[in-house]
């Protein structure tokens, strides 16, 4: 029997994820909303050079933005972006850490106005981040806040 | 410098001349430099949490410079307790109103109603969030005694980890040179991210269990109470609050010139018999909220400029 030349099978349109902090992928795909757009593929703990162990996401058919691969920031931020459109890769993408952060991670303050009405959705500043955490304060009870996956809405 | 419409709803908001600019203005008003400014405008107060000080405060500021008052004091006379929104009682009440203050027992509760208000917002307590207004009236009392803020040392005394007034201060604080001191026990120290906002704003602070250890640096003692329910333990909690108590023989430990701070209400950590001296000015401080108070109606309505 040959061996499979890939895991996660080659994607001739769509969004590459690679490089994702290891078991990351999951938490990406519920940032990225992207559970019910075409077929996705995903892959744990693989082999990296780079980062030892590596998640990777393939998305066929959806064409990210750059607004939305920098949520992956939050998560893991030495994440690449590959564009594929035909079979070649048209855009190999950076993701930068977003200034604000709308809607996607839930307060921990149990006593934030955004955990009691449900027309007050969530907004967090990015106060500062390093390789370890990323620390956001809520803009409405102005907690801070380390990203947690738990966290994510 | 214009305020009009402009919400008042954390110090974070503020900027340093900002701050100098209503201190200024509420001279001016104490010094009756603008009577009538309210003529006609009429404020909103919302108390979703019951207060005394603050709203009774606002309300005369308001009636005594000629505007009109209404509102409610508690959450149970309010459609809240029909099961409405928040952003759905303040889209209701911008209506009705030049100015909207209100008090929520949620953190955050003002920023919100501020995104869906058409008129300006004053925040006057979000949860243990911020209470800007009495942060202002406290430095301007501190800038009226001593007609400085710079170079001043305080010492911030009592609960500073839930205490509002303390976080509101501190920020407030910040665009200053002065020396902290938080004096407190070890469970209500002043919480790690306000420590480090005030690191970044390059403030020097230090910490203290006992006031003796700091006492005699003081310019200003800012008193605040430790209540019962922030203690797992009874026996703790009476332990921890009997040594946290200004009393004559506390004074002899102070600089002469030193003032007695207190946001109100006080229990028994400040003994009665120290409020007939020199020291004491937590009463002053109080009616101080009234100018400080129709300074802001007044920049946010236009009635001031």
């Amino acid at each position: 029997m040959n061996d499979r030349p890939y895991k996660v099978f080659k994607i001739d349109n769509g969004t590459v994820i690679d490089h994702i902090s290891s078991r990351m992928a999951l938490k990406i795909i519920d940032i990225l909303k992207v559970q019910e757009q075409g077929i996705i593929s995903i892959g744990i703990n693989f082999n990296s050079k780079k980062i030892d162990k590596k998640d990777i996401i393939k998305i066929e058919n959806v064409y990210l933005d750059k607004k939305e691969t920098d949520l992956i920031a939050l998560l893991s931020p030495n994440s690449t972006i590959n564009i594929v459109k035909d079979g070649i890769v048209i855009e190999k993408r950076k993701i930068d850490m977003p200034k604000e952060i709308e809607g996607i991670i839930k307060c921990p303050n149990p006593m934030c106005v955004t955990n009691t009405y449900h027309d007050c959705s969530t907004k967090f500043i990015v106060v500062r981040y390093d390789e370890a955490s990323t620390i956001l304060r809520c803009y409405y009870c102005e907690r801070e806040t380390p990203v947690l996956p738990m966290l994510i809405q | 410098m214009d305020f009009k419409n402009k919400s008042i709803i954390s110090l974070r908001d503020l900027t340093k001349e900002e701050v100098e600019f209503i201190l200024q203005k509420s001279d001016e008003v104490k010094s009756d430099k603008h009577p009538d400014a309210l003529k006609d405008k009429v404020m909103a107060s919302l108390f979703f949490e019951p207060s005394t000080r603050t709203r009774l405060s606002f309300e005369s500021a308001m009636i005594s410079l000629g505007g009109k008052v209404f509102g409610f004091a508690t959450q149970d006379s309010s459609s809240v307790s029909k099961g409405e929104t928040l952003k759905d009682t303040i889209k209701m009440v911008t209506g009705y109103c030049d100015v909207i203050i209100m008090r929520h027992p949620l953190e955050g509760a003002s920023r919100a109603a501020q995104e869906v208000s058409s008129v300006p917002i004053i925040n006057c307590g979000d949860g243990s969030n911020q209470h800007p207004t009495q942060a202002l009236l406290d430095l301007f009392t501190i800038k009226d005694k001593f007609k400085k803020i710079d170079g001043l040392n305080i010492g911030l005394y009592g609960d500073l980890r839930y205490g509002r007034t303390v976080h509101s201060l501190s920020m407030a604080l910040s665009h200053y040179k002065v020396n902290l001191y938080f004096i407190s026990p070890k469970i209500l120290q002043m919480p790690d991210h306000y420590k480090l906002y005030l690191n970044q704003c390059g403030l020097k602070y230090f910490e203290a269990e006992s006031l003796e250890e700091v006492a005699d640096k003081l310019d200003v003692i800012y008193v605040t109470r430790i209540q019962k329910e922030r203690f797992a333990d009874p026996e703790e909690f009476v332990k921890v609050a009997g040594s946290y108590k200004i009393t004559l023989n506390t004074l002899g430990m102070l600089k002469k010139s030193a003032k007695i701070m207190h946001p109100l209400p006080r229990v028994n950590e400040i003994d009665t018999s120290v409020d007939n001296t020199e020291h004491a000015i937590y009463f002053e401080q109080a009616h101080n909220g009234i100018p400080v108070r129709q300074a802001l109606l007044g920049l946010v309505t236009g009635g001031i400029r």
